[in-house]
């Protein structure tokens, strides 16, 4: 049975001297879908399903607030990642925005 | 467009003569949306991160064209057979194909005034524009076939 070796390098275990914007980590961006009258119901709720991989209902519950109150938040995330969601809810066609969490 | 089958995440699929040359010539108005459409916020405006969203957005629909003059271009993918065609997809290209026939329908709709029926907004026909309505409706129809061969009858 082959043994395993000595690492002759320790691991680099200094810590970075990088540190992230406070802004970014923040995770104060409100993932908003806005009410239209083109995209389909069953669309909506599908794309909330293979956006934030949520189950039916949690999407068709969000589906129909945007359709009654005219728009639902979706999520509460950091900089970044709202970019990142609103990205894909955009690139499926649903209007989507990201807005400071006033709270 | 009705699913016949799926086998490991390969949707099989049988089209009409006249849908599949309504589908490829539907597809063919890819991109219809503008990407002014769509804004990162409602309440400040941004335009660093605007104009980054529209260039994320440009690069995607480049991307999208190139496939879809590809899919086009593709004369075995679809075989004939007694009453039309059968074609397969695997869940990947359905989701690109959603997006791909949702620009499409978004697009109609904002030639055709951006209507709101349930607000007393109709359609502003025109004799440029009444084309768009038929985009729009036929794009809605392949999406509501392809939603329900992804996520059941119900949609």
């Amino acid at each position: 049975m082959p043994q395993t070796a000595e690492p002759v390098v320790a691991p680099d275990l200094e810590r970075s001297d990088q540190t992230q914007d406070r802004d970014a980590l923040d995770p104060g961006y409100l993932v908003v879908c806005w009410n239209d009258p083109v995209n389909l119901m069953v669309y909506v709720t599908h794309v909330f399903q293979v956006v934030f991989g949520w189950n039916r209902p949690k999407a068709e519950h969000h589906m129909l607030q945007v359709h009654r109150q005219g728009k639902s938040v979706l999520s509460r995330e950091t900089l970044e990642r709202a970019e990142f969601y609103v990205h894909q809810l955009q690139k499926y066609g649903l209007q989507a925005t990201m807005e400071r969490d006033p709270a | 467009m009705k699913l016949l089958r799926v086998d490991s995440d390969v949707f099989l699929f049988h089209l009409g003569k006249r849908e599949k040359r309504l589908l490829l010539e539907l597809l063919k108005h890819y991109p219809l949306t503008p990407t002014s459409h769509h804004r990162v916020s409602r309440n400040r405006t941004d335009p660093a991160t605007q104009r980054l969203l529209q260039e994320a957005l440009s690069t995607h629909r480049e991307t999208y064209r190139r496939r879809l003059d590809m899919l086009l271009a593709q004369t075995d993918r679809f075989q004939a057979d007694a009453s039309g065609y059968r074609t397969q997809f695997n869940r990947e290209e359905l989701e690109w194909l959603l997006q791909v026939l949702n620009d499409i329908r978004v697009g109609s709709w904002l030639a055709l005034g951006s209507p709101d029926p349930d607000d007393g907004k109709p359609a502003q026909l025109t004799a440029h524009n009444t084309r768009y309505l038929l985009t729009m409706e036929l794009a809605g129809h392949f999406e509501c076939d392809l939603l329900a061969a992804l996520d059941g009858p119900a949609g």
